[in-house]
């Protein structure tokens, strides 16, 4: 973070309950609670859910975060906005399609966790489940995983997308932001040579976090014209920043 | 935290689908010592983070350390790319930094045998005692 944007976070802290300040902070941090919610796909939750969930732990955060204290908001953001999201996939229970006996264990597992919790002041270890529901703590990681399946989608769309990892910056004009940006600021130049409706595409993939589907919609154009215009796009600024 | 016979060792080739075998490998020794069901999912998405970084860095094998001691778990995550600029420029404001820190008890980019590295630590509840 650069001195700059440190200060004028600060003084955003400053105005708060300033309604205005509180705006701004989200804006600049909704990328972060986004990604995060991302994080948690394919849970058995849609993703609208997990980024409205997400959402919200970062207006949480914005409202609890102490300036004053020697932690970075993003770090406490961070912390908050995952522990919501644990929070409410432990509330909503667990998904389906798992066998049988290790659906019984995950309902044990997940009844129990409440109690366990409460008991303990912290969540609970495997090895303190797997005692009380006298099973192996395979069994119980089993059962855990039934019910929390980790998602792998966020990283395979890291992988083929480039640079998808988007810091959390203010939002402001598309050019703008992309200039700001880490990670798309080498990029920038490039992108503000590229025709409108291939920046308009990148904008809202990459910073609104929309939908191939949602753009197609938005442009009037189909979702086979997106997927081939953003590949395109992607590979073009590739070569030339990697050239 | 030096490898002793304790330490579990993972070898996968550098790419995301393979990842998975990371994440298991992960929960299954964390949950054998001490860490909180909370923690592991900590530190399995840290661990994917810091992993998703090093695919980046190029190379064909993603390496996994696991070792753990009775104050915690520490990961080191190292790729057999050979890059001479790592951690990459401006990284401490990426997302990807953000999240390691805000999920882990300590993140340090440097290097392991000359290849870039990730080690990551997470404290069991015994350290909390």
């Amino acid at each position: 973070m650069s001195g700059g944007a440190e200060v004028d976070e600060a003084e955003l802290f400053a105005r708060l309950p300033d309604p205005d300040a509180r705006e701004e902070l989200m804006l600049r941090h909704r990328p972060l609670a986004l990604y995060l919610a991302r994080r948690f796909a394919g849970r058995g939750e849609t993703l609208e859910d997990l980024e409205q969930v997400a959402s919200l732990a970062l207006l949480k955060a914005i409202d609890r975060f102490d300036p004053g204290r020697d932690v970075r908001f993003a770090t406490f953001a961070t912390v908050t906005i995952v522990g919501e999201l644990k929070r409410h996939l432990r509330d909503r229970g667990w998904a389906v399609r798992v066998p049988r006996p290790l659906q019984e264990l995950a309902v044990r597992v997940s009844g129990l966790l409440p109690e366990l919790w409460q008991e303990l002041g912290r969540s609970p270890t495997v090895t303190e489940i797997a005692e009380r529901v006298d099973a192996t703590e395979d069994e119980v990681l089993e059962a855990l995983e039934a019910a929390q399946a980790y998602s792998a989608d966020p990283l395979d769309a890291l992988a083929s997308e480039g640079d998808r990892i988007a810091p959390a910056e203010t939002l402001g004009e598309h050019d703008e932001r992309f200039e700001r940006l880490e990670g798309w600021r080498t990029v920038a130049p490039l992108i503000a040579r590229l025709p409108e409706r291939e920046r308009r595409i990148l904008y809202l993939r990459f910073f609104e976090e929309r939908t191939q589907g949602q753009i197609a919609e938005e442009l009037g154009i189909s979702q086979m014209h997106v997927s081939r215009l953003l590949a395109r796009t992607l590979e073009r600024l590739r070569e030339t920043s990697e050239g | 935290m030096s490898p002793t016979s304790g330490t579990v060792i993972a070898t996968v080739p550098a790419r995301a689908e393979h990842l998975h075998v990371i994440r298991a490998v992960i929960g299954s020794v964390a949950a054998r010592h001490e860490l909180t069901i909370d923690a592991i999912d900590d530190l399995r998405i840290a661990v994917d983070e810091a992993c998703a970084q090093l695919i980046r860095a190029g190379g064909e094998t993603i390496t996994v350390s696991i070792a753990a001691d009775a104050t915690g778990v520490e990961v080191v995550c190292r790729t057999d790319a050979r890059v001479s600029a790592w951690p990459p420029e401006g990284l401490d404001r990426t997302l990807a930094a953000q999240v390691l820190r805000g999920l882990t008890d300590e993140v340090t980019w440097g290097r392991a045998d000359g290849r870039p590295s990730v080690r990551i630590r997470k404290r069991g509840v015994a350290a909390d005692r």
